[in-house]
């Protein structure tokens, strides 16, 4: 177990290797939480520029658009605008499942690149552009319609992909979306997905006010899951069985139809706060469609959120959720009947993304597991402060933990399970911690939902009691 | 001057959301709360007050408006 008076000196310790200036900025973004007060930001400073010459975890606006928000609308087709390495090596490496065949209605594993070469950057790569979409739209004819993600050099050079983009999208009679994305703007991801969702009201939303379907009184949305592993699936089935009509999923195994559609649902559910809480706000402002934010890790969560989410509806909804969390109670106890043993007691140390920082808080403890540091990459401050809602104990708090912080972190606080992403990894793998990849589920999934917690709970005991542990000998022994 | 934006959370209290801060407090206050005059003070609970012109009814939320920060 942690104590304040500890993690403040081991905080100390890290700072103490960085020149006065940066100890004093990163000292802001480092701190302990005691218990949980609710309130507050954690007294943490978020969303700030990393520090030049370390090494951050973060990645840029182009990731947080074509990668998360973007990226998993299926029937679209997403062009990585410059040169050809941004998109090929983010290809598919987010694991969004999705319904469909690939290359013929589907393309979310594709990659599609203006591939830019010199003479583009020194001439424009409009034209190219131009005869892209062209190309793209006559080998792909079932595509809905085209987002162009521009890369760092379409900025730098100033292109104006807005008129070819309004130009093409006036031939085709499709939605050809300019996103300008460019891996420079913003600190982090963050921006990008905030540009993102900008797009999406601007020329999706807008586009035309959608009358093709008839509004349920039940119909909702589920924004902000991306269906990592068929996250958004394991979500979706619990939300039908208790009664709701689930019109849209953004973006995860999601089309262009279903999100023309969403401004006429009656709520729209948000598990992903950090991605798409701006294209909700837009709604409830525009639409006057409330939003809510639930969790789907763990059943003690799961519960928690359908009982709120049914809240919003009448009692048929409402003794719906009844019955779908008794139905899976059985379950449930024989998962944590089975693991809970096996997992009792351990210490688990987080640094993610946008949600899990503190959504997956929950999944850990139902398993008996304690939390004993988190953070986030790119979270804000408002993320810190649901953060706060989620702790239980004494708990590090790290945000844009660089390298070398984070690996004095687990090395002196040496948890059971360190869940982060695939380049800290193979780092804390060789000090002889076991690792959960927690960006993609570790090439498995889904966690969401009662059937992800069987799989999580599977996952996590695979993981901290794989005797591979014992076998092996870490350098400094 | 920055630009606020008001609703009300689950449980029914008024929440100001400052975009350009990423800032969401809940507002403990509102200095006119009445039906033909809202507005005024906001005292937010992490203890900032901030100054939106009275409107002439209670608004429909949520609202997007123009605050500007009280120093006290």
């Amino acid at each position: 177990m942690l104590n304040k008076e500890e993690a403040q000196r081991l905080i100390e310790e890290v700072l103490a290797a960085y020149p006065p200036d940066a100890a004093a900025d990163r000292a802001k973004h480092l701190t302990v939480v005691e218990e949980a007060t609710g309130e507050g930001s954690c007294g943490i400073t978020a969303n700030r520029k990393s520090q030049p010459g370390v090494m951050t975890i973060r990645g840029c606006a182009y990731a947080g658009s074509k990668g998360v928000v973007w990226g998993p609308v299926k029937d679209m087709i997403h062009i990585s605008h410059g040169p050809v390495g941004c998109g090929q090596y983010s290809r598919a490496g987010r694991r969004n499942y999705y319904v469909g065949h690939t290359g013929v209605n589907a393309f979310g594993t594709m990659n599609f690149t203006s591939d830019f070469q010199e003479k583009d950057v020194v001439f424009g790569g409009d034209k190219k552009l131009a005869k892209l979409l062209d190309e793209a739209n006559a080998l792909f004819p079932l595509n809905k319609g085209i987002s162009i993600q521009s890369e760092c050099p379409v900025g730098l050079i100033g292109d104006d992909i807005e008129a070819v983009a309004k130009q093409k999208g006036a031939e085709m009679g499709k939605p050809v979306v300019p996103v300008r994305c460019e891996g420079f703007r913003g600190v982090s991801q963050s921006l990008g997905h905030h540009i993102a969702n900008d797009t999406i009201r601007d020329f999706i939303l807008d586009r035309q006010e959608s009358t093709a379907n008839e509004a349920g009184p039940y119909d909702v949305a589920i924004l902000g899951d991306y269906n990592i592993g068929g996250d958004a699936w394991a979500s979706r089935i619990l939300l039908e069985e208790m009664g709701l009509r689930v019109v849209a999923q953004w973006s995860g195994d999601g089309t262009l139809a279903e999100m023309e559609r969403t401004p006429q649902v009656r709520l729209n559910l948000l598990h992903c706060y950090r991605s798409m809480n701006y294209i909700s706000r837009h709604m409830e402002a525009k639409y006057g469609i409330p939003w809510m934010e639930y969790n789907f890790f763990g059943p003690t969560r799961i519960a928690d959120s359908l009982r709120r989410i049914a809240a919003r509806f009448d009692s048929r909804i409402q003794e719906g959720a009844e019955a779908v969390i008794a139905r899976h109670q059985p379950m449930v106890d024989a998962i944590t009947h089975h693991f809970r043993p096996r997992l009792e007691g351990k210490r688990v140390m987080l640094y993610v993304g946008g949600l899990r920082p503190r959504h997956v808080i929950g999944a850990y403890e139902d398993l008996g597991m304690q939390v004993v540091g988190t953070g986030y990459e790119f979270g804000h401050n408002d993320d810190y402060e649901r953060t706060n809602e989620d702790l239980s104990n004494t708990t590090l708090i790290y945000d844009d933990a660089s390298g070398y912080e984070l690996e004095k972190f687990v090395e002196r606080v040496r948890p059971d399970l360190v869940g982060s992403g695939i380049k800290e990894k193979y780092v804390f793998q060789k000090m002889g911690i076991p690792f959960r990849q927690m960006h993609s589920w570790d090439y498995s999934g889904p966690y969401h939902g009662y059937d992800g917690y069987a799989i999580f709970a599977r996952d996590m005991d695979m993981t901290i009691n794989n005797p591979c542990w014992k076998m092996m000998t870490p350098p400094w022994r | 001057m920055p630009e606020i934006m008001l609703r009300r959370n689950e449980k029914g209290e008024l929440l100001c959301y400052v975009p350009k801060k990423d800032l969401e407090a809940v507002v403990r206050e509102v200095e006119f709360d009445q039906e033909e005059r809202w507005g005024g003070r906001l005292y937010l609970a992490n203890g900032e007050i901030l100054h939106l012109n009275p409107l002439p009814a209670r608004p429909r939320l949520p609202l997007t408006a123009r605050a500007h920060k009280v120093t006290t």
